[in-house]
């Protein structure tokens, strides 16, 4: 039965993909290590630098808050990479499998953050829209 | 182990993994197509402050038009990373639907440059950081 389903797809891993795939892995890995290392950095300047009593709250959650989903989405990233490289080194289909997921979820973490980011948009600008127009009618 | 150019390692595109780069590649396109309306309202808000003569505050040193002749200089990599992101879910979609070898390593290459771009600017990004941290002290 798998077999089957694989004679189905004529794609395949040839030379050239492979290539690809190598150094798509290459700056994935680049890119992720570049986003863990800035996220050191967010948390070593919201150390040292001096805030508001009033704003140090807010400014300490959103920037956890932002080093965590940066962390997260690019653990799936570096894992596309790693597994990717090793599925082309050793031939492995499971190691493939496995960091092609990954690529998908790194995907589709980042497009749901970008949907909720939209809707918080959507609901914050009738409210600040009203908040304005209410300002201006006192 | 070296591989010939059109030798064929073991390795095979199974549904699963078809699957996962078709829902990577549907992630994908939502997401260009969301950063494009994103750089096209940018844009707009752009030319209608240059227009007004209007400024930054955290930019008050630098005039008007600079401030946003750089801003602009911004947004040409951001929209290249884009166009790249897009050409890599078009591509991947259409060569798995089709079973289009050549159409597929073209998509990777999109997928490639795209990376390769972003890396950049994550390296800049953070040198801009470390500037800011030496800043600091």
């Amino acid at each position: 039965m798998e077999n089957s389903n694989l004679n189905l797809f004529q794609l395949s891993v040839d030379h050239e993909t492979s290539e690809e795939l190598r150094r798509c892995s290459y700056w994935a890995k680049i890119v992720a290590m570049a986003a863990f290392i800035s996220a050191v950095l967010s948390i070593i300047i919201l150390f040292i630098k001096p805030l508001d009593e009033s704003e140090q709250m807010l400014v300490i959650m959103g920037t956890i808050i932002t080093v965590v989903i940066n962390v997260v989405i690019h653990v799936f990233l570096y894992r596309f990479a790693t597994k990717t490289t090793t599925a082309i080194d050793n031939a492995s289909q499971h190691d493939f499998s496995e960091g092609i997921a990954g690529l998908q979820t790194y995907f589709k973490i980042l497009g749901i953050i970008i949907i909720i980011v939209l809707s918080v948009i959507v609901l914050v600008i009738p409210v600040f829209l009203i908040a304005l127009s209410m300002g201006m009618l006192a | 182990m070296e591989h010939t150019p059109g030798d064929t390692l073991q390795l095979q595109l199974d549904p699963d993994i078809a699957a996962a780069f078709q829902s990577a590649a549907k992630w994908a396109r939502f997401i260009a197509i969301v950063c494009f309306i994103f750089i096209g309202f940018f844009s707009v808000i752009l030319l209608l402050a240059l227009a007004m003569n209007a400024g930054l505050d955290t930019m008050e040193n630098v005039a008007p038009g600079l401030q946003f002749t750089l801003l602009f200089i911004f947004l040409i990599p951001f929209t290249l990373v884009m166009i790249q992101l897009y050409r890599f879910a078009n591509r991947t979609k259409e060569a798995i639907q089709r079973q289009d070898q050549e159409m597929l390593n073209r998509g990777l290459r999109n997928l490639r440059i795209y990376l390769s771009v972003y890396g950049v600017l994550s390296i800049i990004s953070i040198v801009g950081s470390i500037f800011n941290l030496i800043r600091e002290f």
